[in-house]
C-alpha cells in the first residue's frame, strides 16, 4: 500500500471525554485508509464507544477534529453524512412487530423521499443487505422473535443498506454466545472482502487478529496504532493489561490469567492429541512443562492403548496410575 | 410497497365500518329521522320536514364530523407521543397535554364568564388551549432530554396533569356560577356542542395538524431504533421533535378546546391499531390509527347517546371505560418492558 495514500478517516489532535470528568483520550492522531479494517481495542471504560460515537458525529470532541474525506465530520449535512458513514451500536433495541425487512429499510432513509417510500432500487438494496448477513429467509419475521446474534446481523444489514464507504461497529460480538459470535465474524470476513472501510471495537483480541489490518489500541489516554502483528512485536498487547491479573500469551495469541507457578513437570507419552490435553490440564493447575526428566519435580507418563488412556505419575518414589485426567489432576493437587 | 394485501384489506374493512357507524350515528338521537329522509337530505331530492332538516344540518352532521376529526386527531397525537417518548403509556390525556389545554380553556372561560360562540370566540378558545397544551408538551420534551426512564416521565406527566387540575379547581372555586356551570359541562366532554361555525375553525386547524403528522412518519420510524440511530441515517431528531411538538399541541389542544378533555382515546387507539394490523412501521400504523380512532370515537358517541333512551352520558366517561381496559391490558402484557 502506498503510504502517501489519503486517509478516509483521520483523527487530528483528538481529545475526547465527558464534561466534568478527566479526558478519556488526549490529543491523538490516527487514520484509516480506504478498504482497511481497523480493530479498536481497549479495556472497558477506556473510551472505545465514545471514540466511535465521536467519529460518527454523535458527539463533539473536547478538542481537535475528525476528518472524513478531508471534511470535519460535524460540518457535513446529516443526510449527506448518512450516505458516507453508517454506525451499528452495541446491543439492540427491540421493537415489537417490526419485520427484518422493515428494520433494514430504515437504512434507506438517506435515499428515500419524505414518506420513506421504497422504490425498486431501494428494495433491491434491502434484499442484498439482508442476504449479505445471511438472513434471506427471515425478511418477514418480526425482529423481536430473533436471537441476539440474528438481531445483531439485522442491525448490520440496516447499516449496509445505507451504502456507505465507512462502517463503524461498536462491539459487534459482545454479549453473544459462541455460534452467534462466529456468525458475526463471518459477516466481518465478508465485509472485509467487500472493500468497505470498517472500524470495529472489541475487547476480544482473537476477533481482531482474524481480520483487522490495523489495530488502534487505547492505552493510558493515548491510541497506539499500527499493523496488528507490528503491535504484537512491540508487545503492546502485553503492555495494556500489565497491571491486572491477566497476561498476554504470545504463543496462544490470547490473554490468560496470571498464576503463581506451582512448579515444573516432565511430560511424555505416545499420543500427541492426548498429550496436548494433558499439557492443558497441568498448565491449568499452575505447572510449567520442563523437557528434562528430574527427580526434583513430578514425571507424567501418558500411555494410550487402543481406546484406553492411562497416566502414570511418579514423584519422590511414589507411582500412581490414573485412567482420567480428572483423577490425575486431583492427585497432583494433593501431592504438591 | 410490499406484500401488504392483508393490510389493504384491513384498511378497507375499517373504512366500511366507519361508513356504517356514521350512518348509525346520524340516525340515532331522541328525534327519529328515517333513513329515507337522511337520503333525501344528502341527495337534495325527495321530502324532508323543515325541523328534521335543521336537526340534521345543525346538530347531527356537525356532531358526526366532530367525532371523525376528534377521533383522528387524538389518536394521531397519542401515536406520535408514544413513539417520540418511546413509551407505550404516553398519550395526550395521561401526560397532561389535555390538562394543559383545559387550563388554557379554563383561564378563558372562567375569566370571561361563559363559553362564547361564534368564530372569533372559537379562535380565542382554540388559541388558549393550544398555548396550554404546548406548554405541557414543551415541559415534557425538556424533561426527556435529561431523563430517559419510561416510568419517571410517566409519573411526571401524571404530576403535571394533577397539578394543572388543582389550579383549575382553584379557578373554579373563584368563578361565577354561570361560568362554572358551562365549564363543568365542557369538562365532561361532548361532541355535540360544536356549532357549524366553530366546526369550521376546528376542521381548519386539525387538517394542518394531521398534515404535519404525515411529515413526522419517516423520522419517527427511524427513532424507533433510538435517537442516535435516527441521526446516523440522516434523520434530524431535532426537526422531528419540533414537528411532533407542533402537531400534537395543535391536535390535542384543538380537540380539547371544542370537545373538552376526552380521555384515553389517544393512549388506547394506537395499541388497538397495533393489535389489529400487527405492524410498528409508521407508514402503515399512522393511516390505520386514523381509521381506528375515527371508528372508536363514533362508537363512543353512539354509546353515549344511549340509543333508545332520552339521556346522554358524558362522552369522557364512555371513552374512559373503553380505553382503560386497553391500557391495563398493555401494562400487564408489556410489564417486562417497563422494568
Amino acid at each position: 500500500m502506498n503510504p502517501e495514500e489519503k486517509h478516509i478517516i483521520s483523527l487530528e489532535d483528538i481529545s475526547i471525554g465527558y464534561h466534568g470528568y478527566d479526558e478519556l483520550i488526549t490529543q491523538v492522531n490516527a487514520g484509516i485508509r480506504k478498504g482497511e479494517m481497523v480493530a479498536l481495542i481497549g479495556k472497558n471504560g477506556s473510551g472505545k464507544s465514545t471514540l466511535l460515537r465521536t467519529i460518527a458525529a454523535l458527539k463533539k470532541p473536547a478538542n481537535g477534529k475528525v476528518l472524513i474525506e478531508n471534511r470535519v465530520n460535524t460540518t457535513i449535512p446529516e443526510q449527506e453524512f448518512a450516505k458516507i458513514l453508517s454506525f451499528v451500536e452495541t446491543g439492540t433495541t427491540i421493537v415489537e412487530n417490526l419485520t427484518v425487512y422493515e428494520l433494514v429499510s430504515i437504512g434507506r432513509h438517506p435515499y428515500t423521499n419524505w414518506w420513506g417510500r421504497i422504490k425498486e432500487r431501494d428494495h433491491n438494496k434491502i434484499l442484498e443487505a439482508i442476504g449479505f448477513v445471511g438472513m434471506n429467509n427471515f425478511s418477514n419475521v418480526p425482529v423481536n422473535r430473533l436471537s441476539d446474534g440474528e438481531r445483531q446481523r439485522v442491525m448490520i444489514a440496516r447499516a449496509l443498506a445505507q451504502e456507505t464507504k465507512l462502517l463503524l461497529l461498536d462491539e459487534p460480538t459482545a454479549f453473544l454466545d459462541l455460534p452467534n459470535k462466529f456468525e458475526i465474524i463471518n459477516v466481518l470476513h465478508r465485509l472485509k472482502k467487500s472493500g468497505k472501510s470498517v472500524v470495529f471495537s472489541t475487547h476480544d483480541l482473537e476477533t481482531a487478529f482474524l481480520f483487522a489490518d490495523k489495530c488502534w489500541v487505547i492505552h493510558e489516554n493515548k491510541i497506539v496504532h499500527g499493523g496488528v502483528e507490528d503491535l504484537g512485536i512491540e508487545n503492546v498487547y502485553g503492555e495494556i493489561f500489565k497491571d491486572s491479573n491477566i497476561q498476554f500469551n504470545e504463543e496462544e495469541m490470547k490473554f490468560i490469567p496470571n498464576r503463581v507457578l506451582k512448579g515444573e513437570i516432565y511430560l511424555h507419552g505416545n499420543s500427541e492429541s492426548v498429550l496436548n490435553w494433558t499439557k492443558r490440564a497441568v498448565i491449568r493447575l499452575g505447572y510449567s512443562i520442563n523437557g528434562n526428566i528430574s527427580s526434583a519435580y513430578p514425571e507424567i507418563k501418558q500411555e494410550s492403548l487402543a481406546e484406553n488412556n492411562m497416566w502414570i505419575v511418579s514423584f519422590q518414589g511414589n507411582t500412581s496410575k490414573f485412567t482420567s485426567l480428572y483423577d490425575m489432576t486431583r492427585h497432583l493437587t494433593k501431592i504438591n | 410497497m410490499f406484500g401488504n394485501s392483508r393490510y389493504t384489506f384491513q384498511l378497507v374493512f375499517l373504512f366500511l365500518l366507519i361508513i356504517v357507524l356514521v350512518i348509525l350515528d346520524i340516525i340515532s338521537g331522541t328525534v327519529k329521522i328515517s333513513a329515507h329522509e337522511i337520503f333525501s337530505y344528502f341527495t337534495g331530492s325527495g321530502e324532508i320536514t323543515r325541523s328534521h332538516l335543521v336537526i340534521l344540518r345543525d346538530f347531527r352532521i356537525p356532531r358526526v364530523v366532530t367525532a371523525i376529526f376528534a377521533g383522528a386527531a387524538l389518536s394521531v397525537s397519542g401515536l406520535q407521543m408514544q413513539t417520540i417518548f418511546r413509551n407505550p403509556l404516553a398519550g395526550p390525556y395521561v401526560l397532561g397535554i389535555s390538562s394543559g389545554a383545559s387550563l388554557g380553556a379554563a383561564v378563558l372561560v372562567l375569566g370571561t364568564g361563559a363559553i362564547a360562540t361564534g368564530v372569533l370566540a372559537s379562535w380565542g378558545l382554540v388559541i388558549a388551549a393550544w398555548i396550554g397544551a404546548a406548554m405541557v408538551m414543551l415541559l415534557l420534551l425538556l424533561v426527556t432530554l435529561r431523563i430517559k426512564n419510561i416510568m419517571t416521565i410517566l409519573i411526571l406527566g401524571i404530576m403535571f396533569s394533577s397539578g394543572l387540575s388543582a389550579i383549575i379547581s382553584i379557578m373554579q372555586y373563584f368563578g361565577t356560577a354561570a361560568a362554572l356551570k358551562s365549564f363543568v359541562i365542557w369538562s365532561m366532554g361532548s361532541l355535540g356542542d360544536v356549532t357549524n361555525s366553530s366546526l369550521t375553525v376546528m376542521v381548519f386547524t386539525l387538517i394542518p395538524g394531521l398534515i404535519i403528522a404525515l411529515f413526522t412518519v419517516k423520522g419517527l420510524n427511524a427513532m424507533m431504533l433510538g435517537e442516535e440511530y435516527a441521526s446516523t441515517v440522516g434523520v434530524s431528531v431535532k426537526t422531528t421533535r419540533i414537528l411532533v411538538f407542533i402537531s400534537t399541541s395543535i391536535l390535542a389542544g384543538t380537540v380539547t378546546a371544542f370537545c373538552g378533555p376526552i380521555g384515553f382515546v389517544g393512549i388506547a387507539v394506537p395499541h388497538i391499531t397495533r393489535f389489529i394490523i400487527g405492524k410498528s412501521d409508521m407508514r402503515f400504523l399512522l393511516p390505520a390509527t386514523v381509521l381506528c380512532g375515527i371508528a372508536l370515537m363514533l362508537i363512543s358517541d353512539l354509546i353515549s347517546q344511549l340509543p333508545g333512551s332520552e339521556r346522554i352520558l358524558p362522552l369522557n366517561a364512555v371513552t374512559s371505560l373503553i380505553g382503560i381496559p386497553v391500557v391495563i391490558w398493555v401494562v400487564i402484557r408489556g410489564r417486562k418492558s417497563f422494568q
